[in-house]
């Protein structure tokens, strides 16, 4: 009758030993380099704030597009201010938006690689700095652009006129007065046959 | 023996010195006897740093998904951007000289801008909230998303866990079925030479 079996021939052979030791330093190595990293993303995550940066953007793109080039107009206009406000506010509202997304993006992407599940590094911050510009800004913009414009054809119809007055007064016919128009540069688009 | 990969051999094989080199050896490897007890203290100490860093920024954020920041934060952007509006519209009328505007001009721009900021609040206030709820549920969706990988993880290790444990208690029914075969079959035997030498007398 044979003996039993031994408890040595069970144990784990030297490979084996060697590839736990390695796999157990690349673990103590990975928890040592990475394990703060995450820990200071995570902190991150959860103080940072994005607000300031993107309602900043958003401000000055508003403020950019109404605000650059003051007119008399839209001075005097009654709608202008209120325009501005609107469009302000909904730039900024949707800037606000964008960073809270941004903040929970990041959030869940930490929380995600903590609980070694799929992470998501994008954070939305890109779309942050290339925002798009609001309905309501879009339309304060094409308005002040139709003010602008209507200035500037009523300055036109004007000169127009006047020069039109102008030039009947001196005997002119159509030829010398569109000869005329051209040399003082005036009638633009607007006359142009 | 002492196998040399330092990253200072590599420097010095182009000429270059970095005596801040650490220089690694095999020796300096833990040494592991028994790696199911490795496995496991590693599993252990894994869970303990999640709960100690990682369990409380969890709770916070499940907690997120009520957040109201973006309404709260509506009503104060949009009395900001009103007051800005004034503002601006007052420099210009500086600027040009009062713009030639009547008493009842700039009564009717006060007019319209309080009622423009009127409107804006109550615009923004409706969007912020269309948006604070689409920024709750993406993070209820990401937050479940991951919730359904760490039950799907947790169940896969309680399968492992369970199949094991079932496998074990298998070997162990068979080994005593084995052993009491065993048992019997040397009982019967001594049974039958007891039997034969009380019949022959030897």
């Amino acid at each position: 009758m044979g003996k039993g079996p031994k408890k040595e021939e069970y144990k784990p052979t030297e490979n084996e030993k060697m590839q736990a030791s390695i796999a157990l330093k690349e673990k103590q190595d990975f928890d040592k380099m990475y394990g703060p990293l995450l820990r200071e993303m995570r902190d991150l995550a959860d103080s940072e704030d994005f607000t300031p940066t993107a309602t900043g953007i958003a401000n000055a793109d508003t403020m950019i597009a109404l605000t650059a080039k003051p007119s008399i107009q839209a001075t005097r206009s009654v709608d202008a201010a209120a325009d501005i406000a609107s469009a302000a506010g909904a730039q900024i509202g949707k800037a606000t938006s964008d960073a809270l997304t941004a903040k929970r993006k990041r959030q869940v992407g930490v929380l995600g690689v903590s609980r070694n599940q799929q992470a998501d590094a994008t954070t939305g911050l890109g779309k942050i700095s290339k925002m798009e510009a609001t309905k309501s800004l879009a339309e304060a913009k094409d308005k002040q652009m139709l003010r602008d414009a209507r200035t500037s054809a009523g300055i036109r119809i004007a000169t127009t006129g006047a020069s039109a007055a102008y030039a009947k007064s001196k005997g002119l016919d159509g030829k010398e007065f569109k000869l005329f128009q051209d040399m003082a540069g005036l009638g633009g688009g607007l006359f142009k046959t | 023996m002492a196998i040399n990969l330092g990253y200072s051999q590599v420097m010095e094989g182009y000429g270059m010195q970095n005596p801040e080199a650490i220089e690694f050896n095999v020796g300096m490897l833990p040494e592991v006897t028994d790696p199911e007890k490795a496995y496991a203290d590693i599993a252990r100490s894994d869970y303990e740093d999640y709960m100690r860093d990682f369990r409380p920024f969890e709770e916070r954020l499940l907690e997120s998904r009520d957040d109201t920041s973006l309404i709260d934060q509506a009503d104060e952007t949009a009395t900001e951007t009103t007051q800005r509006a004034r503002e601006i519209q007052q420099r210009n009328i500086e600027r040009y000289g009062g713009a030639g505007l009547t008493a009842v001009q700039k009564q009717e721009q006060e007019k319209a801008l309080n009622l423009g900021g009127a409107l804006n609040r109550a615009d923004l206030l409706n969007r912020s909230r269309i948006q604070q709820r689409e920024v709750n549920q993406a993070t209820l969706a990401d937050l479940i998303n991951i919730g359904q990988g760490v039950n799907r993880s947790a169940l896969g290790q309680l399968d492992t866990a369970a199949q094991n444990s079932a496998r074990r208690d298998m070997a162990y029914k068979n080994a005593r079925a084995n052993h009491r075969a065993n048992m019997t079959n040397l009982g019967g035997s001594l049974a039958s030479a007891a039997i034969i030498g009380l019949t022959f007398g030897m």
